[in-house]
């Protein structure tokens, strides 16, 4: 069964008027902190749909943590090079010959959301369409397609 | 034979590739169906294939590393984002999509989205905003066929811009998406060959031979010439820019319909399955061409070895590179890719703008389907493409549409159907009135915050703080607005099927 509640999606429309606000009326504030609220809102927004599209049940509860641990890291991740970034001074130790902070943006926000198209493929009979729901689906397949010519 | 010979050579071949596979398309090709969902039986390897090459256009090849020229690793929260962007489609789409096509007789986007809605407002809207983009999106791509053939090969401008569209014609009116699909995994091969052949090339010349020290004698040249901000991570645009370009292309990424369509050709759940995985992978090798290309021309004027390109002119990074720094014959390779690239998305253009004509227009305003669709889908496409030519031509002339132009592309869609449909499809609260509101939100915002930061020219209206990407606003003020107002208005009924589609 999937949740039906309003409740994710609230939070979408709090998250997204959060990065509005940001963008327009935050000049004051700190540049490293408001880059990180705007990061928690962007990794948020995604991790709530994301999770919002899996199943509910207790065959998908790991899948759900695993997902839910991967959006985390990936904010960490994004969080890490924001202050990687901020401390980084001239003659500081490089990392794949580039600087710590751009070798994080470089391997890790290209290579760690591989890890979500993993858990995708390796969930999918029990977090995404359990072969009852595909079952489900091919005996209303035979009971005819609907025209939508009328909408 | 001269370089330039055997480049146009290897280039003719690849264009008579593309109209061969369209003659065996057009057999294929029985009905509408066929001709706009392949008969909904596309596996794995044609997806993946065709979803990738679909989203990579001509401004991955030559945009792209003008970007990196110019803001640095800026550029690269553009591109490598869309690779989780591209399977987010699979994650928050796939099954569902699947799902509608299945119990319905779905050829479009504006089909499944009336269905959703029960609202024939949603499918004129829907296709209006397709439309826009469209014309749009094509004019951009001819405009970057025609300026590199003409920069390039010293070919007639408007000689190369109707080449290039004849070829698509060729294989698009008959073959429609079955063409389209299957050139796309000829034309992803050549783009993928291209992505890695480059990058090759491009981190050996920087690190003189050696592959492995390119980036650090990036680091070294460049902060020793006081550009070190360029290959810091957020380049030389800052944080919140880069944030925004993440936020455009990662969740941007599920409302761009002529990726989201493909997801209705899926033969079964298990393409549905892996196709993103295909999909993310093979765009991840051609954006390494992206990512490299442009800060190896920067690396190679800060020593000297190649001229400074002309404020403006920095779109030429890739083309210059390929022509003295790769031999003829990749080069000829690797520029057949572009014109892959450009070729692959303009052919699901059309398709998605023919499918708009014949079928949800007259649906939504004649409340009836047209009579012979495949034949009126066929004269459809090829209208289009000739309308999207001749106002490119005309575009050409206008230095500033040109630029007006470049904002109806990735964020108009984004800004309209992440909210119609990435929110619209997990959410069954969501009504027709959010989903219009959206829409029309996220084309003003875009638009208005576009037009406000370029005019006038000598003060601009408005200019958006910390160079945030107009078109990530618009996607959040559509996002926002969609579920404000779908909270404060009631859901039509559903049938029952929509509700059990919408329960996958």
């Amino acid at each position: 069964m999937k949740s039906n509640s309003d409740l994710p999606i609230r939070i979408v429309a709090a998250l997204t008027g959060t990065m509005l606000l940001m963008v327009f009326v935050s000049e004051s504030m700190p540049a490293p902190i408001r880059t990180i609220i705007f990061a928690i809102c962007i990794v948020g927004i995604i991790g709530v749909l994301v999770l919002k599209n899996l199943l509910s049940g207790p065959r998908a509860a790991i899948f759900r943590k695993l997902f839910g641990l991967g959006f985390l890291v990936f904010w960490v991740i994004l969080v890490s090079i924001i202050l990687f970034d901020v401390s980084f001074a001239p003659g500081d130790t490089l990392r794949f010959g580039m600087e710590p902070a751009t070798a994080m943006l470089v391997f890790g926000i290209t290579l760690f959301p591989f890890s979500f198209v993993l858990l995708w493929v390796l969930g999918f009979d029990r977090a995404v369409l359990t072969p009852e729901k595909e079952q489900h689906l091919k005996k209303l397949t035979e009971e005819g397609k609907e025209d939508v010519s009328n909408g | 034979m001269d370089d330039r010979t055997l480049m146009l050579s290897i280039i003719a071949a690849y264009m008579l590739a593309c109209l061969a596979i369209g003659v065996w398309a057009a057999r294929q090709t029985k009905s509408s169906s066929d001709f706009f969902v392949a008969g909904k039986g596309a596996g794995i390897v044609v997806l993946g294939f065709a979803s990738f090459s679909t989203i990579l256009s001509g401004f991955g090849f030559i945009g792209g590393p003008g970007l990196v020229y110019k803001y640095g690793t800026s550029s690269f929260w553009i591109c490598l984002p869309a690779a989780l962007g591209i399977s987010l489609v699979g994650l928050l789409l796939g099954k569902r999509f699947k799902a509608f096509a299945e119990l319905f007789d779905i050829l479009t986007l504006p089909d499944a989205i009336a269905i959703r809605y029960n609202s024939e407002v949603c499918r004129l809207t829907a296709g209006v905003v397709i439309l826009l983009g469209v014309i749009a999106y094509l004019g951009t791509n001819i405009l970057a066929f025609g300026a590199v053939a003409a920069t390039f090969f010293d070919i007639d401008f408007t000689a190369a811009a109707i080449i290039g569209m004849t070829v698509v014609i060729g294989y698009a009116v008959f073959g429609g998406i079955i063409a389209g699909l299957y050139t796309d995994v000829f034309q992803g091969a050549i783009m993928m060959f291209a992505g890695v052949a480059v990058f090759w090339i491009a981190l050996t010349t920087v690190g003189d031979g050696d592959f492995l020290s390119g980036p650090r004698n990036i680091t070294d040249v460049f902060t020793a010439s006081g550009q070190k901000a360029a290959i810091g991570p957020w380049g030389l645009l800052g944080p919140m820019a880069c944030l925004s370009y993440l936020f455009l292309f990662q969740l941007g990424g599920t409302g761009q319909p002529h990726t989201i369509t493909k997801m209705f050709m899926a033969r079964d759940f298990n393409t549905v399955k892996w196709s993103p995985v295909l999909a993310s992978l093979a765009y991840l090798l051609c954006v390494l061409l992206w990512v490299s290309v442009g800060f190896a021309m920067k690396y190679l004027v800060l020593t000297g070895g190649a001229e400074a390109l002309p404020a403006g002119e920095e779109d030429n990074a890739a083309p210059l590179f390929l022509m003295n720094h790769t031999p003829a014959w990749l080069a000829g390779i690797v520029f057949s890719g572009l014109f892959a690239a450009i070729m692959s998305t303009a052919d699901s253009f059309l398709n998605i703008g023919a499918g708009v004509f014949v079928r949800d227009i007259p649906r939504a305003i004649l409340k009836r389907p047209v009579k012979n669709e495949l034949v009126c889908a066929r004269v459809a496409t090829l209208l289009i493409a000739i309308a999207a030519t001749l106002f490119a031509l005309w575009a050409k002339k206008h230095g500033d549409l040109i630029a007006i132009l470049g904002i109806f592309g990735w964020g108009l869609f984004a800004a309209a159907f992440v909210p119609m449909v990435t929110i619209g499809f997990n959410w069954k609260r969501a009504t027709w009135q959010g989903a219009v509101s959206a829409a029309v939100t996220g084309l003003t915002v875009n638009v208005g915050l576009d037009l406000a930061s370029k005019y006038p020219s000598e003060a601009p209206l408005y200019v958006v703080p910390n160079a945030i990407s107009a078109g990530a606003i618009a996607v959040m003020a559509s996002v926002f607005v969609m579920i404000v107002v779908s909270l404060v208005t009631a859901p039509k009924t559903l049938s029952s099927r929509t509700e059990e589609a919408l329960d996958f």
